[in-house]
């Protein structure tokens, strides 16, 4: 079993290796940049914390990114029903907004809309590149349905946009 | 250029916004657990469902056993929306067992669900797109909690449908939509962006027509995400909490049957709703003589409960239920405010417990299944 201090190396060091990854897919997921930092702390510590009872530490990343993504879905289940919040907007810097990105806020708005199976394939798939298996594995289904959900998450979207599939 | 690029680009537009240099440093507990899986999912699967029975079942001089529901005990079916979904239905349910008893097939996907007084006319609003495009549908359930009757609100209504909550009037003729209203602030409103609009919106399902209070322009910025709007008995009375930038929460009255469109002078201040580290999170209830509101309390490490509340003194009076730790939870009451139903997701999973809060106890909806994130009925 190993020591307190291999564990936390051991997560420390995956922490310097994936952790801004890790905070861009919340990002992308939440759009709100201390909200993402917070879930991806969160599935650090998680980690840390469970680190003797991980059967596989070879896929310490995989359930990082699993953690990462459930946290994600309950900030964002909170921030649309939780009344308050104390924390800031989202505000863009002047020079995106300078930029005006304006599609491209649509586009991340629209994909915020999705849902969540949907939404998170579609990210891992064509923002972060991952294969079929490691999203499948991620996310805790089929490769079957990572087809599936992409599919739909790619033809939702295009309807949102009124743009044929293709 | 195909969506998949469009989202490729978006995404790493907003991933640049954080680089190495920005991460701040991993905070490692000082002292960490050491159960085996094995033992770790039982150690806390057992305390979060006593935790959930204990919570609810013991309040005080109430007995742990609740009795059983009778035929008059709120309304007959409740709607339930999934989370965040851009293109799902709505289910009704069966509000005893829990029972999914039909479905209404969205063309985009529901955001809001408010129900009228007669518990059987449902308001479902949605976003068509791709620009601030918001349609309402108003579906009548039959006895038998299937879908009677389904018809459009006239007009599509430029906001941003996600945010804040819907609420309709007891008679159905007036909904009210409230985002963030804070009373000193900046709002950063961008019909292109879908903004929603500092204030409360309120639309005549007859006619469509559609008025606007909003909260004049002010350097300090005070976010807030629902103003947890509730008609009064009256219907034309709507109450919504409101922040200001020093911290205080407000119960406020609106007239919306008076003139102007200033939501800082157009509206009374009905109570104020922070006691010390508490405060107001959100509005479920008031009573028809408007003396008595239901609402969410928290703390700052978010222990929250349902608590009555006079007006005028702000005297919280009663706790009606303490909601459980939860990763996230959700209350929705009927028109009386005596019956509730409660979303509960305990923990990481995606799993959603539901139940119902009468007059203080309890009820597990054993029947439920879903993924829901907003609730009406």
């Amino acid at each position: 079993m190993p020591s307190e201090q291999d564990a936390e190396g051991t997560v420390t060091a995956l922490y310097a290796a994936h952790a801004l990854e890790l905070v861009r897919l919340a990002l992308v997921m939440v759009g709100e940049r201390e909200t993402a930092e917070d879930v991806v702390q969160d599935a650090f510590i998680g980690l840390y914390r469970r680190w003797d009872g991980l059967r596989e530490r070879g896929k310490a990343l995989t359930y990082l990114r699993s953690s990462v993504l459930n946290g994600c879905r309950s900030a964002l289940r909170r921030r649309r029903f939780t009344p308050w919040t104390d924390r800031p907007p989202a505000v863009p810097s002047a020079e995106h907004e300078f930029l005006g990105r304006e599609d491209h806020r649509e586009v991340l708005r629209a994909l915020r809309r999705l849902p969540h199976r949907q939404r998170e394939t579609l990210v891992l798939r064509y923002v972060f590149d991952l294969s079929e298996e490691e999203i499948a594995e991620t996310m805790g289904v089929t490769r079957g349905t990572v087809k599936s959900n992409a599919a739909k998450g790619r033809a939702n979207l295009g309807r949102l946009f009124g743009e044929e599939d293709g | 250029m195909r969506i998949e690029h469009r989202l490729r680009d978006a995404a790493r537009e907003e991933m640049v916004r954080v680089g190495q240099e920005d991460l701040r440093p991993l905070e490692l507990p000082r002292h960490r657990s050491r159960p085996s899986w094995r033992r770790l999912v039982p150690a806390v699967a057992v305390p979060a469902a006593v935790a959930l029975t204990l919570v609810f079942a013991h309040l005080p001089g109430r007995e742990a056993n609740p009795p059983p529901l009778s035929g008059g005990d709120g309304p007959p079916y409740f709607v339930t929306l999934p989370a965040g979904a851009a293109t799902a239905g709505a289910a009704v349910h069966d509000a005893v067992t829990g029972r999914k008893t039909a479905e209404i097939p969205a063309r985009g996907g529901y955001a809001q669900v408010a129900a009228a007084g007669d518990r059987r006319t449902f308001f479902l609003a949605e976003d068509e797109g791709p620009r601030c495009s918001v349609r309402v549908d108003r579906v009548r359930l039959a006895g038998d909690g299937t879908v009677a009757a389904r018809s459009a609100v006239p007009g599509r209504f430029p906001f941003d449908v996600t945010a804040g909550r819907m609420a309709v009037s007891e008679d159905g003729e007036r909904l009210a939509f409230g985002g963030g209203v804070s009373m000193r602030s900046v709002p950063q409103i961008d019909e292109r962006d879908c903004g929603q609009p500092n204030g409360i919106t309120v639309v005549e399902t007859r006619s469509g027509a559609r008025r606007v209070w909003k909260v004049p322009p002010n350097p300090e910025y005070e976010p807030v995400e629902n103003a947890s709007p509730w008609w009064g008995a009256d219907g034309r009375t709507l109450y919504f909490l409101a922040a200001f930038a020093d911290s205080a929460v407000e119960v406020m009255a609106l007239d919306t049957r008076a003139g102007g469109s200033d939501l800082a002078t157009a509206a009374d201040v009905v109570f104020p709703a922070r006691w010390g580290e508490m405060k107001a999170t959100g509005l479920l209830h008031a009573t028809p003589d408007g003396r008595t509101f239901t609402v969410v309390v928290c703390d700052r490490r978010e222990r929250c409960g349902v608590e009555d509340v006079a007006a005028f003194t702000g005297r919280r009076v009663r706790r009606v239920a303490a909601l459980p730790p939860a990763d996230w939870t959700l209350v929705s009451p009927d028109a009386t405010g005596r019956h509730m139903i409660a979303l509960i997701a305990p923990g990481e999973d995606e799993r959603i417990i539901a139940g119902r809060i009468d007059d203080g106890y309890f009820r597990r909806l054993k029947d439920y299944s879903g993924d829901a994130g907003a609730a009406a009925w």
